[in-house]
């Protein structure tokens, strides 16, 4: 081939640029890489010790709870005979069916026969080994046993709160005496206390009971979450999807951020002034408080929501409207689902708080002494967290393991419902 | 140009606010053709996609001037209804954007809610004849349940024509479809596209030219808002008339 | 015209015209040689021009390389598009007038030199046209210069003018001079090869027209051709 005719054909066009190579090996270069990898070695140091730290604190809290609390949940019992057909109560077998019997057999004296059986038993200052709830559970053992009425029979009774304390750890001296004592005549017992989760509130440590709190907290939280979710998800839905950007949405949206952050006890004072003072809404019950959390979860789900529907990539809007589906067809049928996750989320935390919240109630006269479960959304009523604070007022020392074993059933409470959200979230999530 | 007009716009002007996108567009869609829309980055091509089917009312801002007809109807007179309009004038999009449901409910979900199939029977009919027309259907006709955006890019863009194909539209238009697909499923689509020929009239917006032209009847081709060029793509790829069409299209732009 | 963004199609076009030139330019070179060796009855320059036709085979080879190259790697468009298969064909014509010029180079050993014969005089006139319409057509090309296409389109006929009366002259003098029949006739085959050289140009000039507007040169310029042939 004649090379002089034809050039050689160049393979690219222009010429590659030439560079001056770094070099990678100075000493400066290398001292700056081994900093470099040293404040990443030190920063993933850090990150993990604070995870560390903070399962350390969680750690510290579930232990202490549970080792504090576990004991409210057993009872020390003493074995009282009680000799019912020398007592001869002056009631007939008929009245100890229905719902006359508790009333028939407290009025036949059982009390004052149970506190001298228990002064037979154990001396003269017998009666105050005994709960005040003791002659109780001989008068449902009647109910159960009619025929105990006829004999001498021996029954386990709760014994008063300072012994209690004396035989879970250390009481009184006067209490550590009679506890040695009544453990040298072996007639002290354990038991599970199911009182406690099936009754309300007491003034006897050993009488009192988390159910009627539960059920309170159980209550209120129905009211607050049937207002806030739907009236939450509709608001956050026309903001971001119908509103149109103006100055009023603009206002809207920053009243509804400072909301969020307003201090809970504000809002206490709100349902105050509007739901009692206003509107003559009964104190103390769980409507009122459902409202009151209501309006204080609200702001919260309303920006979770925004923000889950926000998230929801704006081809998919497209794609539904391109195949002609009108805007709530879009919304319904596309947008909402796939942002629900992220909504329940918000919902979550915001229902969490306003389980955990205590000054808001306090406001409304939910930390009133409520001896009866409620049994409806109008009756007096008190929740786990007001009643926990309540009895972490309390001066008797039988009220100090009560305290944690309540601040344990609201843990439960707050697994429990966290674990339902997350269960439905994932649902949800993975439905398609 | 006036044999089997399908759509016409006339002086066709789109402002967002203040800024005028597109300025005075006259364009006719033939019913038997593919119209492609070239043009640098900006040039409002897709802007006046959207102005056929009316997308872009979900933009508040946006004011639309001028006339736009399908078969000889106003689409901005009040008598037009949106829904059904987007139902006639399907759309598909740049990112292939399945619903994240299974695959038949997505070629199902249009024909549901513009209630075109009575029987669960019918629905089926429909769903299995728009994925065969889109080519997809001997891929996906075992696992109709499996999420649709389980599928590659490219059967999830040709599942998205088949869920526009779904309502049985007259005219489709496309918002480059293939931009992000690789070759193979760009040839597939573009294949598509020559198959669906005549059965819709077709707009396909496209940064590809030599997409555009080898899928397209008509090429238009936009600069800075306004129509520079508009005629046959064979015209307009050999031999274009304007200097900014010729500078464009041979790689001087700019 | 603005340069292409991306520089290095620039670069290739220009290396695809680069060597069209050069082809032309050879390929004139060649006709001017192969002329003049008949004019003085030189051997040795008709053997050069033979052997230089094989370096325009060689850049013909080239020039269809490098447009493949650009139309696969840069898809060219519109004019760029144009300009590249009117190259590719370009190089093609102007390979054959390489030919052309090489057959008359071949044609010089065969005329003897003892008695010259008269008409060779008037012969290198019509190369020297033959040429200059290639070279004209060639930078009509390379200026992408339609109304310079035209122009060559328009002297091709004159050379054809020319032809035809050569032709008669030959045939004169074959009638006249029955023994230099045979010489008379190389001479014949010459002036057609030239003419055939102008037929080409022409060609090339259609093609420079169409890469430099798009459309066929119209039928008024072929009217003006065939009226006057």
């Amino acid at each position: 081939m004649t090379d002089t005719l034809v050039p050689s054909l160049p393979t690219s066009g222009a010429e590659p640029v030439r560079r001056v190579p770094t070099d990678w090996t100075t000493q400066a270069m290398q001292s700056r890489i081994r900093r470099r990898y040293a404040s990443e070695r030190r920063f993933r140091f850090a990150g993990l010790a604070a995870v560390w730290m903070s399962a350390a604190f969680l750690a510290f809290l579930l232990v202490s709870m549970l080792s504090q609390g576990a004991s409210g949940f057993v009872e020390t019992r003493v074995a009282l005979p009680v000799d019912l057909a020398a007592a001869k109560l002056p009631i007939s077998p008929s009245r100890l069916v229905g719902r006359g019997a508790d009333l028939a057999l407290a009025g036949a004296g059982l009390e004052g026969t149970v506190l001298a059986a228990a002064s037979t038993a154990y001396g003269k200052d017998g009666a105050n080994l005994l709960s005040d709830g003791a002659w109780a559970v001989v008068r449902d053992a009647i109910k159960a046993d009619p025929s105990l009425l006829q004999r001498r029979a021996v029954f386990e009774v709760p014994v008063s709160s300072p012994i209690d304390v004396a035989a879970k750890g250390v009481g009184t001296n006067e209490a550590e005496a009679i506890y040695a004592r009544l453990t040298a005549r072996g007639v002290l017992s354990r038991g599970f206390n199911t009182g406690f989760l099936t009754s309300a509130d007491s003034t006897d440590a050993t009488r009192v009971g988390i159910w009627g709190a539960f059920k309170g907290s159980l209550l209120t939280m129905a009211v607050t979450l049937l207002l806030a979710f739907p009236i939450g998800v509709l608001s956050a839905l026309y903001l971001e999807e119908y509103a149109p950007k103006n100055r009023w949405t603009d206002l809207i949206e920053v009243s509804i951020n400072n909301l969020a952050a307003v201090p809970s006890i504000i809002f206490g004072l709100l349902g105050l002034a509007v739901f009692l003072g206003t509107f003559g809404m009964p104190r103390s019950a769980p409507i009122v408080g459902g409202l009151t959390l209501a309006l204080m979860t609200m702001p919260v789900i309303v920006i979770a929501g925004r923000n889950a529907i926000k998230a929801v990539p704006p081809s998919i809007r497209d794609a539904a409207l391109g195949v002609g589906a009108s805007p709530v067809q879009v919304v319904f049928h596309h947008v909402l689902p796939l942002a629900l996750p992220g909504i329940l989320t918000g919902t979550i935390i915001g229902m969490a708080r306003a389980l955990g919240e205590t000054a808001p109630l306090l406001m409304i006269g939910m930390r009133a002494f409520i001896a009866a479960p409620p049994s409806g959304l109008n009756d007096p009523a008190t929740v786990l967290p007001v009643q926990i604070f309540l009895w972490s007022d309390q001066v008797s020392r039988g009220f100090v393991e009560k305290t944690s074993a309540a601040i344990i059933v609201l843990l439960v409470f707050l697994l429990a419902m966290n674990g339902v959200a997350i269960y439905l979230r994932n649902r949800f999530e993975t439905r398609w | 140009m006036t044999k089997n007009l399908k759509m016409t716009a006339r002086n066709v002007s789109v402002a967002y606010g203040s800024k005028l996108a597109i300025d005075n567009v006259s364009i006719d869609v033939d019913q038997d053709e593919v119209v492609a829309f070239i043009g640098p980055s900006g040039c409002g091509k897709s802007t006046f996609l959207r102005t056929l089917n009316r997308m872009n009312d979900t933009v508040a801002s946006a004011r639309v001037t001028g006339e736009i007809k399908l078969d000889g109807q106003d689409i901005y007179s009040p008598d037009m209804d949106v829904v059904q309009l987007r139902a006639r004038v399907g759309m598909v999009f740049q990112k292939p954007n399945p619903f994240p449901k299974s695959i038949y409910e997505n070629v199902a979900y249009g024909p549901r809610i513009h209630g075109l199939a009575g029987a669960k029977a019918d629905l089926d009919r429909i769903v299995e004849k728009s994925l065969r027309r889109a080519g997809l259907w001997d891929e996906v006709k075992d696992r109709l349940s499996d999420s649709g955006t389980a599928l590659s890019g490219g059967q999830q863009q040709r599942l998205c024509i088949a869920r526009a194909i779904a309502v049985d539209p007259e005219v489709i238009l496309m918002d480059e479809p293939c931009s992000a697909l690789d070759p193979i499923a760009t040839a597939k689509i573009e294949e598509l596209i020559h198959e669906l020929r005549g059965r819709y009239a077709m707009v396909i917006v496209t940064h590809n030219m030599q997409q555009a032209a080898r899928v397209s009847q008509k090429t238009a081709f936009f600069h800075l808002g306004t129509l520079v060029e508009y005629g046959n793509t064979s015209d307009i790829f050999t031999n274009p008339r304007e200097e900014r069409t010729k500078d464009y299209i041979t790689g001087r732009y700019g | 015209m603005n340069t292409h963004t991306v520089k290095a199609f620039d670069n290739d076009i220009g290396e695809l015209r680069g060597l069209i030139s050069q082809m032309g330019g050879l390929a004139e070179d060649a006709i001017d040689k192969a002329m003049l060796a008949l004019q003085r009855n030189d051997i040795a320059l008709a053997e050069q021009v033979r052997a230089a036709d094989k370096q325009i085979d060689v850049i013909e080879a080239e020039v269809e390389r490098l447009a493949v190259r650009i139309i696969a790697l840069r898809a060219p468009m519109a004019v760029d598009l144009r300009e590249v298969v009117a190259a590719l064909k370009i190089a093609g014509v102007v390979e054959r007038i390489g030919d052309y010029a090489k057959n008359i180079a071949k044609r010089v050993p065969m005329i003897e030199s003892e008695h010259r014969i008269e008409p060779i005089s008037i012969l290198p006139a019509m190369g020297r046209m033959a040429s200059e319409m290639v070279h004209d057509v060639l930078d009509a090309f390379a200026a992408r210069d339609a109304e310079e296409a035209v122009r060559v389109v328009e002297s091709d006929a004159a050379l054809d003018d020319f032809y035809d009366s050569i032709f008669r002259t030959l045939v004169t003098y074959m009638v006249e001079n029955p023994k230099t029949i045979s010489q008379v006739a190389h001479l014949l085959f010459v002036a057609k090869n030239l003419e055939r050289i102008g037929d080409h140009a022409t060609n090339v000039a259609e093609m420079v027209y169409f890469a430099a507007t798009g459309t066929q040169m119209v039928d008024r310029e072929r009217g003006i051709k065939q009226e006057q042939a």
